[in-house]
């Protein structure tokens, strides 16, 4: 930098500099670390550096049967909610963002509710709520569980995009002689197509993630994965819960690529 | 004498744009110089560069005899005015034009004092204590225009101040930042792509396309003697003749324009051209007479009225002549002399005003 | 919805039931305020939780905002497409980031024989438990909150004008100037909304501390967790949660109502 720029320029820009390449250095290394220890030959924890190189902690979360069943339940629960939260969020940003109606402000208070509550409160008040209800059924119950905790980020996924949507092109469709119905079919679905697969997305990772609300739904015979290693993780620290760590952490690749090729990653930031 | 402001070969390479090419250009002191082009000529860009928020690809720039590629904005003593005015919204009125003179620690009376002045400039006094976006466009221009001149800037930088506002407004405007400049004698880069605008207010104007200057000076000049199609087209409208030189002397050349007919134009001082060359003769369209049997000038061509357009204070005739359209500008004395369609009209003009344009 | 209000519902009104041994949850319809009192009158030790619960999720997220700030300008204003894109797409990937891998990913590092004792067995110093520390839950924590944080003031820094920031340093103000002045001042209120954001987040976390505090730092979340799985005291949980989520739901209203009052002036 030329000497012209002020001291103070020049120091902070070292400064910011310092702090940026710390923070991400910060936030990537420690991912590096679990995938190092995933590949520990050893039966535990033990010091660095790795004796070896060992797929045995893949094979062990593979073939366990409590971790791939938790698997398949996170999938199909993640699935359904994310489906489900994303269709309810459709209709619900539409008359929120179109229409004006009296109780609109409380109603989106609502629904974006959950995002301020602790997961583990709404997961304990659940898991009352539908007892008293009579709902026995696990899977029912997180399945509710999930939608509500993944509505809101579909909700708000979805409101970005339908905001800045151009109304005359539904216009120009209903004065060529489309229906309501078949506007919002042929012209504003089909846009604000992104933002949708988006919230799926979204929906899908988020309900992946949960343990706090799920730990208090589950039942002996119905849980999901990140349950499962929670419980795992209670007794033992062995690498499976890193070679799980490392599967999951593809998939999220593979959100980062949805992401990307559809809605793109600057407009999902909101840049 | 050595310029107040001077540009050398400065170039500005956007990947793989070059967005501005070998610009070079010398301002006095006090003087206003329009960069005038359409949108993406690098206009823009070259005002930025002398502001110090583009770092030149190459080239250098020079304030005062002294070079200052390396200093970054706050070092230089420019003030840029901003098409978006670029208000600051939490600050008053006050501080907002105040802001400049902070900066350079002034003290407070002083910055009273100055402040004061400069709404005067503007005729905002009274307005201190009001926020942007309580002002309307003009004001908030004008506002943007009082900070610039506060701090007293070696030099001015306006980019196309005017574009956001209205047409009846912009023109008293115009007016009013000339006025300003030349009460201050503060030199002065003013961008635009208005080429009325131009005119009116530049000292001297640099005219360009495609990141080059392709004509520079004053109004009259570029206006009256066009070098290029590009700049009889772009400034003023032009009727383009296509032909070629039959003869040339030094006071009159002779073009051929195809069926035999022949017209006459002024020859350039700075260049000769040749028999046989191909030319093209520019003609303004409020520079044509046009009546029914001619008045005997030695340019004349025969044709029939295609359109009439009436603007108010101007019609403006097409004439058909064969395979090309000649735009023709009159003022309307009343509307019983206006030609009519179908009319067959003879158009004239003097050699004075025939610029040959080389032919691209 | 309706059940995630209904259920909320319940849980206020559980909280003032009476705790009948055995019964998981009841349908009584008695009113009492002992639970509130066993846990916040008698003894001083859940105020203590919540006390730690705040004070730990407050530094994690004061640290947090302050180091995504520069990443999340950097996003937006760098001149370089390549930062812009690297440092984006870390961030979101990271967001996405199960909060598992997180906290896993810690403990490698924090703990026993993990990535720091390796490194300083090898430099002759001895073995240290940092697992079960505040400072290795704040850590798990502001791990957690960066991403999150980075995302949400995005929106805020974006909102300035960098016209606004060209202008100011085309009027002398130094870069430095120029960010106190202006780009400070104009995103300080989506700066706080989503520091109160990301507090909120930070307060409610469960399997961070569950891990990192190693069973001797608690923050709400478990504690309610802990003592309802302990036994099963539905009650005693639902009061523990009204407690949790006022006091979060009053410091956020509160520190922004009086944010907005500092700033009133321009909005």
């Amino acid at each position: 930098m030329a000497s012209h720029y002020s001291i103070t320029d020049r120091l902070g820009r070292v400064a910011v500099s310092v702090v940026l390449a710390f923070t991400f250095l910060f936030l990537v290394l420690p991912l590096a670390a679990t995938l190092m220890i995933s590949f520990d030959p050893r039966a535990y924890l033990a010091y660095l550096p790795l004796p070896g190189f060992s797929l045995r902690w893949y094979q062990s979360f593979l073939e366990s049967p409590r971790f791939m069943d938790g698997l398949r339940i996170s999938l199909l629960i993640g699935g359904i909610a994310a489906m489900t939260s994303t269709i309810v969020a459709i209709f619900a940003s539409y008359s929120m963002v179109r229409y004006d109606f009296k109780g609109k402000e409380t109603l989106n208070t609502i629904f974006l509710s959950p995002m301020i509550v602790p997961e583990v409160v709404t997961g304990f008040a659940l898991l009352g709520f539908l007892t008293i209800l009579g709902l026995r059924a696990s899977f029912v119950k997180l399945l509710i569980g999930h939608i509500i905790i993944v509505l809101p980020y579909a909700i708000r996924t979805v409101s970005a995009t339908l905001v800045g949507f151009d109304r005359s092109l539904e216009e120009a469709a209903l004065n060529l002689r489309a229906t309501p119905v078949q506007t919002f079919l042929k012209v504003t679905l089909p846009l604000i197509k992104p933002g949708v697969i988006a919230a799926v997305v979204f929906a899908f990772a988020t309900s992946l993630d949960d343990v706090a609300v799920s730990i208090f739904l589950v039942d002996p015979f119905t849980t999901t994965l990140p349950v499962a290693l929670f419980a795992y993780m209670k007794a033992k620290f062995d690498p499976t819960v890193a070679a799980a760590s490392i599967l999951l952490t593809g998939f999220t690749f593979g959100f980062i690529l949805a992401l990307e090729k559809t809605l793109g990653l600057d407009r999902f930031a909101g840049i | 004498m050595s310029a107040y402001l001077e540009l050398v070969a400065l170039s500005k390479r956007f990947g793989s744009s070059l967005v501005v090419d070998s610009v070079s250009l010398q301002m006095g002191k006090g003087e206003l110089l329009t960069l005038l082009g359409p949108s993406g000529c690098g206009k823009t860009t070259t005002l930025r560069m002398i502001a110090g928020f583009e770092m030149p690809t190459s080239g250098d720039i020079y304030i005062k005899g002294e070079r200052v590629n390396d200093k970054p904005p706050y070092r230089r003593n420019t003030a840029m005015v901003f098409q978006s005015y670029a208000l600051f919204p939490h600050m008053t009125i006050f501080k907002n034009v105040a802001f400049g003179l902070e900066m350079r620690k002034e003290s407070r009376q002083n910055i009273g004092q100055r402040v004061g002045h400069a709404l005067d400039l503007v005729q905002l006094r009274g307005f201190e204590d009001r926020y942007p976006r309580q002002l309307s466009g003009g004001q908030q221009q004008r506002v943007a225009l009082a900070r610039a001149l506060a701090v007293e800037p070696d030099i001015l930088l306006l980019d196309e101040p005017l574009s956001n506002i209205d047409q009846k407004l912009r023109q008293q405007m115009r007016l009013e930042i000339k006025a300003i400049q030349r009460r201050l004698g503060i030199t002065t880069v003013y961008v635009t792509h208005d080429q009325g605008e131009a005119l009116v207010i530049s000292d001297r104007l640099a005219v360009m396309n495609k990141g080059r200057i392709v004509q520079a000076g004053s109004p009259s000049e570029v206006y009256e003697s066009p070098r290029s199609r590009f700049v009889a087209d772009f400034i003023g409208e032009a009727n383009l003749i296509t032909g070629t030189v039959l003869k040339s002397n030094k006071t009159r050349v002779e073009v051929g324009i195809g069926d035999g007919q022949v017209v006459f134009a002024l020859p350039d001082p700075e260049k000769s051209v040749r028999e046989k060359e191909r030319v093209l003769v520019s003609i303004r369209p409020e520079r044509i007479q046009i009546s029914k049997t001619g008045l005997g000038e030695r340019n004349s061509l025969v044709g029939t009225v295609e359109e009439v357009i009436y603007i108010g204070s101007n019609v403006r005739y097409h004439i058909g002549l064969g395979k090309s359209i000649m735009v023709v500008d009159k003022q309307v004395i009343s509307l019983d002399t206006l030609h009519q369609v179908g009319d067959k009209v003879v158009v004239e003009w003097s050699e004075a005003n025939a610029i040959l344009v080389p032919a691209e | 919805m309706f059940p995630f209000l209904g259920a909320l519902v319940m849980l206020i009104v559980e909280s003032f039931q009476t705790y009948i041994h055995g019964g998981i949850i009841q349908v009584s319809y008695s009113f009492t305020l002992e639970n509130y009192v066993t846990y916040f009158g008698k003894t001083f030790v859940y105020y203590g939780f919540l006390w730690d619960t705040i004070r730990l999720a407050g530094i994690a997220v004061v640290i947090s905002v302050l180091m995504a700030y520069p990443m999340a300008y950097k996003i937006i204003r760098s001149k370089s497409k390549m930062v812009k894109k690297i440092l984006l797409t870390t961030t979101i990937a990271l967001f996405f980031v199960s909060t598992t891998t997180k906290v896993y990913s810690w403990v490698v590092i924090l703990g026993d024989a993990g990535v720091v004792n390796s490194i300083m067995m090898f430099l002759g110093f001895h073995q240290t438990r940092y697992l079960g520390s505040d400072a290795a839950i704040i850590i798990g924590l502001i791990y957690f909150l960066i991403p999150i944080a980075t995302l949400a003031l995005i929106g805020p820094i974006k909102n300035v004008d960098p016209l606004l920031e060209q202008g100011a340093m085309n009027l002398g103000a130094t870069m430095t100037k120029t960010f106190l002045r202006i780009t400070l001042p104009l995103s300080m209120p989506g700066i706080i909304a989503s520091t109160l954001l990301v507090y909120a987040i930070g307060v409610s976390s469960f399997i961070i501390p569950a891990f990192l505090g190693r069973g001797l730092v608690f923050m709400m979340a478990n504690v309610i967790y802990k003592r309802f799985s302990e036994t099963f005291n539905y009650p005693g949980g639902a009061a523990l949660s009204v407690v949790l989520v006022g006091t979060t739901l009053f410091m956020a209203y509160g520190i922004g109502a009086i944010m907005m009052k500092k700033m009133r002036g321009f909005r």
